[in-house]
């Protein structure tokens, strides 16, 4: 008798389980998942204590996975490209160089920040429209009072969802950086541009190395 | 001048003190600069997007920009020679954790003017809510030093007169930087000078004749909220390439998320672009299609 009524227990929680793992997951869900496995690929890959270097290159895996590079580096590098005043092959390479500098930026800050206590958790998806979806995100810090405020601005991109922007504190990284390239594409154009991500991916380099010797 | 500073600062994160008396000179001629509103000339060159196209890409002019850089670099020498060594003293004295209570303690005597702030935007939630936590830190949670309120729900979202200005359509002005205060626009240094006057901590302070309370706030707050910026600061700003910008442009986009509702936050950013919707300058429509 016991055995049969563990017979059905175990068909019951089968049952349910494979039925759980058969319901789709709704479009919020799966933007709050991505976000869940950025943030805890970054926490992880910082967790290792690997060099910097072998870091970067974790970190420019999980941002080409899951975020939209192509539309992000459209908004940055102003609205030229929409107006025919860039060659493809020009904007391709500025993508490729603007996402090696955001690589090492996202690594220099998370390092920076990381103290191997932190805690990450997804507070609030709220659905902006179809296919929008603002995923409200909290990292907490044993020090401080307050938890840092992280949102992360999902799309859906064709049949996936993808990551376009990343707010810190209220400050979107995307806009800041469209902020912050307008003076040098004004005054230096495309070419000046390409040559400034450059000396700016070099300026981080140098900085790892004076952290190496240190 | 840039790189004058750029070479103080690395010299001082190496503590290597050899600031010359040209760099010091330098500093002084971007100040005098400055004090005469010199704007740098900004020019595009052919065939690359225009004044125009930038301008509407970030809707964020900087009509003082010379006098704001001369006051960027005035401040930036301050906070290397001055600032920062009382700030490492503080860290060097006391523990992280304690410099946290300190700092919520400050934070704390904020919340009346925020109380305001809020008010004066008609947002009584966000207003009861800067009371109560008022009431409620400062009380049980020992002047301030523990943030009580917030485990009770009562999250901390400080306002001000600037917010409330805002709020009410004020547009913000030209960027401005000014000596030691740092960066602020038009619109918010009218409402901090608001709220100097209309301060209830201050009031209550001048109204007890204790003034000298007023300005050993305003010493431990600089030093303070020095230290909580710390990572931003020497870490994120001071070493981007372009650390006025870098300063103006963060300054710029939180207060301006603070100012306006949340679905700005997807509004302004990035958007989905396909391929196809873009044209490049060595590609014809038809010779892709």
């Amino acid at each position: 008798m016991l055995n049969i009524l563990k017979l059905v227990f175990v068909l019951c929680f089968a049952g349910n389980t494979l039925q759980a793992k058969e319901a789709p997951l709704s479009e919020a869900d799966r933007a709050k998942k991505i976000v869940e496995e950025v943030a805890h690929g970054f926490i992880k890959i910082l967790s290792q204590n690997t060099p910097q270097s072998v870091q970067e290159d974790q970190i420019r895996a999980v941002i080409e996975k899951h975020f939209d590079l192509f539309s992000i580096t459209q908004f940055v590098s102003a609205p030229g490209a929409v107006r025919g005043k860039i060659t493809r092959k020009r904007f391709i390479e500025i993508q490729a160089r603007y996402t090696t500098y955001i690589v090492e930026n996202y690594t220099q800050q998370l390092r920076d920040y990381y103290k191997g206590n932190q805690t990450f958790k997804v507070t609030k998806v709220l659905e902006r429209g179809p296919g929008r979806y603002l995923v409200q995100s909290q990292v907490l810090v044993p020090d401080r009072a307050e938890p840092f405020e992280v949102e992360w601005s999902v799309y859906k991109v064709g049949e996936s969802l993808k990551v376009l922007d990343v707010i810190i504190e209220r400050v979107s990284q995307s806009q800041a950086h469209r902020n912050e390239f307008s003076s040098i594409l004004m005054r230096k154009g495309y070419d000046g541009f390409y040559d400034d991500l450059g000396q700016r991916i070099e300026a981080f380099n140098v900085r790892q190395g004076q952290v190496k010797k240190n | 001048m840039r790189i004058s500073l750029r070479l103080l600062y690395i010299g001082l994160q190496m503590e290597q003190k050899t600031l010359t008396f040209f760099q010091k000179n330098r500093i002084l001629c971007g100040l005098v600069l400055g004090i005469l509103f010199y704007t740098a000339p900004v020019q595009a060159e052919s065939g690359q997007p225009s004044a125009e196209e930038v301008s509407v890409a970030t809707k964020d002019p900087d009509p003082l920009e010379g006098f704001n850089r001369a006051m960027f670099d005035t401040n930036f020498a301050l906070d290397m020679l001055f600032v920062r060594p009382v700030m490492e003293g503080y860290r060097l004295i006391i523990p992280g954790r304690v410099r946290g209570h300190i700092s919520n303690a400050f934070t704390n005597l904020r919340e009346p003017l925020s109380f305001l702030g809020y008010t004066a935007q008609f947002k009584l939630k966000h207003a009861g809510v800067s009371f109560l936590r008022f009431l409620v830190n400062s009380t049980i949670g020992f002047f301030g030093a523990v943030d009580v309120a917030s485990r009770m729900g009562l999250k901390q979202d400080l306002s001000d007169f600037g917010q409330a200005l805002g709020s009410h359509g004020m547009k913000s002005g030209p960027y401005l930087v000014l000596p030691l205060f740092g960066p602020t626009n038009f619109r918010d240094l009218i409402g901090t000078v608001g709220g100097i006057f209309l301060d209830p901590v201050s009031y209550f302070l001048r109204k007890k004749d204790q003034r000298h309370l007023i300005y050993w706030r305003l010493g431990g707050e600089y030093i303070s909220d020095r230290d909580q910026l710390t990572n931003v600061l020497d870490k994120d700003i001071y070493l981007s390439k372009d650390p006025y910008t870098r300063m103006r442009v963060l300054y710029m986009l939180r207060r301006k998320s603070l100012i306006h509702p949340r679905n700005t936050l997807l509004d302004d950013g990035p958007q989905p672009v396909h391929e196809n919707e873009l044209i490049f300058a060595d590609e014809d429509l038809e010779t892709r299609e």
